[in-house]
């Protein structure tokens, strides 16, 4: 699946320090405790910074975010959403979005 | 336990009973054993450093007490004159130290209102905030703290913080419990007294306090109270009645701010009896029918507590030994 390699990139290298461990894609991250209430927010800023969406308050949910399957299945419907432009990422609501935001950036390598 | 019997009945206090149990380890504890000839008690004008206050009349003499008043730039008007009221009650020697001074000097407002500039630029001096937390009971949404901002003319806007704001903003704030904390130890070390917590149980067990902030003590005589418990206590102790109405209220941040909107998911007397039944192993839909919510609500809540307790560990631990 799109995504996996990167997200477990980043959730080695932010949350586990580079140790792996027992982290399987369907591993929950609060459940295993591997991810606090802090981390979420991390997370969040990760997914929005590397991948130029906008994640609603109504999508900050486990279904969503609780794993690595969970969050490559999430940002795969989010980015499918830029074509119409209504999963743009924006620090204000008020903020207008100029076109060249349109493009969905490379992810970066963690 | 039988879930039949739970009620909210189930956390009356034998108030006269606990209030002896109480002081006479009070007694014990910072007289016989930490050898200290009485107590520093930090009073806010709130419910449970005023029973602790009181307590602490009650187990050592009022002479043996003294009343710390520490409001700062953003304490509500109302701090000041409720804590100066206890005082009054209780009969006690005080000491006012405004520590605004203070704050400012570290830096207190400066680096808040720089961190809130991260995702409110336009933020200024004059402008008024708090942080606050989506509820828990809607929904299994995660719980994102959000900052509102008012401007002078009381146009006010709500903004998700990003994590660089969040922390910024939580450790600025907290040099103010910690400022408080440093002159409750002034006091105590230059009179040979201890200094008392006042958390009660929903604050010590769910970390709702700043490590070595409010949360250091050498003693704290409530924390096995549930809130509800402490108005009981209040009640049978006579403190003043505009300290028992005054709602709970964190006065740390420049907008009111309930203690459900910063952290606790439901208001106290909700939140004591899901603990309670959490702790008593009551199923949900039991819990929730005696506090009025959907047993997932009362499911969600408790997920909530879980969380915050994995969180409060840290809080609570002390200092890690190689040995």
């Amino acid at each position: 699946m799109k995504y996996i390699k990167e997200l477990r990139a980043f959730i080695v290298a932010t949350f586990l320090f580079g140790d792996v461990g027992s982290l399987q894609d369907d591993t929950s991250f609060m459940r295993s405790g591997i991810i606090d209430s802090t981390g979420i927010l991390e997370l969040i800023m990760f997914l929005e910074t590397t991948y130029n969406i906008k994640i609603e308050n109504e999508e900050m949910i486990p279904e969503n975010l609780d794993s690595v399957n969970r969050v490559a299945q999430f940002l795969e419907r989010k980015t499918a959403q830029l074509t119409d432009g209504s999963a743009l990422s924006s620090r204000r609501q008020d903020t207008v979005v100029s076109p060249q935001e349109l493009v969905v950036s490379n992810p970066q390598p963690v | 336990m039988n879930a039949k019997l739970f009620s909210a009945d189930m956390l009356n206090l034998d108030c006269a009973n606990e209030a002896e149990r109480i002081t006479a380890v009070m007694r014990e504890q910072v007289l016989r054993r930490f050898k200290k000839k009485g107590v520093v008690v930090a009073l806010s004008g709130g419910i449970d450093s005023s029973v602790v206050g009181a307590l602490s009349v009650r187990a050592l003499g009022r002479n043996r007490v003294l009343g710390l008043l520490m409001p700062e730039r953003d304490s509500g008007l109302e701090t000041l004159p409720l804590s100066q009221q206890v005082a009054s009650h209780l009969g006690i020697e005080t000491v006012h130290e405004d520590i605004t001074g203070i704050l400012e000097s570290v830096g207190c407002y400066r680096r808040r209102d720089d961190a809130i500039r991260l995702v409110v630029p336009e933020y200024r001096t004059g402008w008024k905030s708090k942080i606050v937390l989506p509820s828990v009971l809607a929904d299994d949404q995660y719980r994102i703290f959000s900052v509102i901002v008012q401007d002078p003319y009381g146009k006010s806007s709500e903004v998700r913080l990003s994590l660089d704001a969040y922390l910024g903003i939580v450790a600025a704030s907290n040099f103010k419990q910690r400022t408080r904390k440093m002159l409750e130890y002034y006091h105590a070390d230059r009179l040979n007294y201890g200094v008392t917590g006042t958390p009660n149980r929903l604050e010590y067990d769910q970390g709702f306090f700043v490590k070595l902030g409010d949360g250091a003590a050498d003693i704290k005589p409530i924390a096995h109270l549930y809130k509800t418990q402490v108005y009981q206590m209040a009640e049978f102790l006579k403190l003043p009645e505009d300290i028992r109405s005054r709602p709970p209220t964190t006065d740390t941040y420049s907008l009111t701010q309930s203690q459900e909107e910063f952290f606790f998911s439901v208001p106290y007397d909700k939140m004591d009896l899901i603990l309670y039944g959490k702790n008593q192993e009551v199923a949900p839909s039991e819990v929730g029918r005696v506090v009025g919510l959907t047993a997932e609500q009362v499911e969600r809540v408790f997920r909530d507590i879980e969380s915050k307790r994995r969180a409060a560990a840290y809080l609570h631990a002390q200092p890690v030994l190689v040995e």
